[in-house]
């Protein structure tokens, strides 16, 4: 039971980080809470059409299918983070006004929600899928009675939503205390991880594996595997042995980006 | 005798470039073999059948590959090329049995 817990617990570990720095980012937005909401609910729904189609998707692309899903996961939330973080840029005086807005910018918020909503969604379904599969696989094979299976899954599910709970309060306590707003920075940041992730599912289904050797190890310094490298993975893409691919997509990724943001015009 | 030289000289040196296979199983929730060997300097093919019943997924910080594989079924995953050393890899939804290591010459 105890090892349905941790692993049910890390995954959702992981999708709180990310959730959380969405949220604490977002919270001025307007529609914010409903565009969480329905990524909430599509994630959960892909997530369970994908993890029926497991066999078909590992087929893929001769056993590389997952691979390739999860870094098309990966790019489009990329994709979506970098949209938002434009649009907070672009819209911040009118986040703050209450001014009426044009028939145009409520369909830019529009636009900015369903970004929102594919950013949690895309999360939910890169972990969630593993989640549904390992419950399966343990309900099948395993001589946990049901009972315990189903108190393991609820408790990883609660602590790790906890977590990532208090993880939001403290990032909103962090940015009320300081004065610049580090709401657009910390997306860049997860953007720019995300990105630096791809190389790594490209690389495992055969393809871009240049470059692919580690520059360094810092795995004595701060280990991927420790709760705060596991942190920092999941919130800047921290990697204790990177590829020069890896900083290249983290590079691009955040200099694009943080030049789009600053960029003053109508 | 010179040209079967060249043809010879030239065949190594496609092998070389060639990537390596690598087959690995796992049955009862570990590795069979636990412990593979493959050389530096060119991609591996790893191909891990999953003979239990169950999912597993495969996975490795030091190779930063996670992969997962149904029941009943095989999955390819390249990793490499690599510099000599050991490289830790293993079930992540059986860690305490799933262990494996890579070795690299």
């Amino acid at each position: 039971m105890l090892s349905v817990f941790i692993i049910i617990f890390r995954e959702v570990f992981e999708i709180s980080l990310i959730v959380s720095i969405v949220l604490a980012a977002t919270k001025e937005l307007p529609g914010r809470n409903k565009a969480v909401g329905i990524g909430f609910i599509s994630g959960i729904i892909i997530s369970a059409i994908i993890a029926k189609f497991a066999d078909k998707i590992s087929d893929m692309a001769d056993g590389a299918g997952q691979d390739l899903l999860i870094a098309l996961l990966l790019a489009i939330a990329v994709v979506m983070v970098g949209y938002t973080v434009i649009w907070m840029a672009k819209h911040s005086k009118d986040l703050a006004s209450k001014i009426k807005k044009t028939t145009e910018e409520v369909a830019m918020q529009k636009a900015s929600i369903y970004a929102l909503s594919t950013i949690i969604a895309t999360a939910l379904i890169r972990e969630l899928t593993e989640i549904m599969l390992f419950t399966y696989g343990v309900v099948v094979s395993t001589s946990l009675s049901g009972a315990a299976v189903i108190y393991g899954v609820i408790s990883g599910l609660f602590v790790g939503i906890l977590v990532g709970v208090l993880f939001y309060q403290g990032l909103l306590k962090f940015q009320s205390k300081y004065i610049f707003k580090v709401t657009s920075f910390l997306l860049i940041l997860l953007a720019a991880g995300m990105a630096s992730k791809i190389p790594n599912f490209l690389a495992s289904a055969g393809y871009l594996t240049e470059y692919s050797s580690p520059l360094w190890d810092s795995s004595k310094l701060l280990s991927e595997r420790s709760i705060a490298g596991t942190i920092l993975s999941n919130v800047v893409g921290y990697t204790d042995k990177p590829s020069l691919m890896q900083l290249v997509f983290f590079i691009v990724t955040f200099g694009a980006l943080f030049g789009a943001s600053r960029i003053k015009r109508v | 005798m010179k040209r079967f030289l060249l043809l010879f000289l030239l065949a190594n040196v496609a092998f070389a470039a060639e990537d390596q296979v690598i087959e690995l199983s796992i049955r009862d929730h570990k590795f069979y073999p636990e412990v593979i060997t493959a050389k530096a300097g060119s991609k591996i093919k790893l191909l891990v059948k999953n003979e239990d019943n169950s999912v597993e997924e495969f996975e490795s910080f030091d190779l930063k590959r996670e992969r997962i594989i149904p029941a009943k079924s095989s999955a390819k995953v390249v990793v490499g090329p690599l510099k000599a050393g050991e490289y830790k890899f293993f079930g992540e939804f059986h860690e305490d049995t799933a262990q494996g290591i890579l070795k690299v010459e």
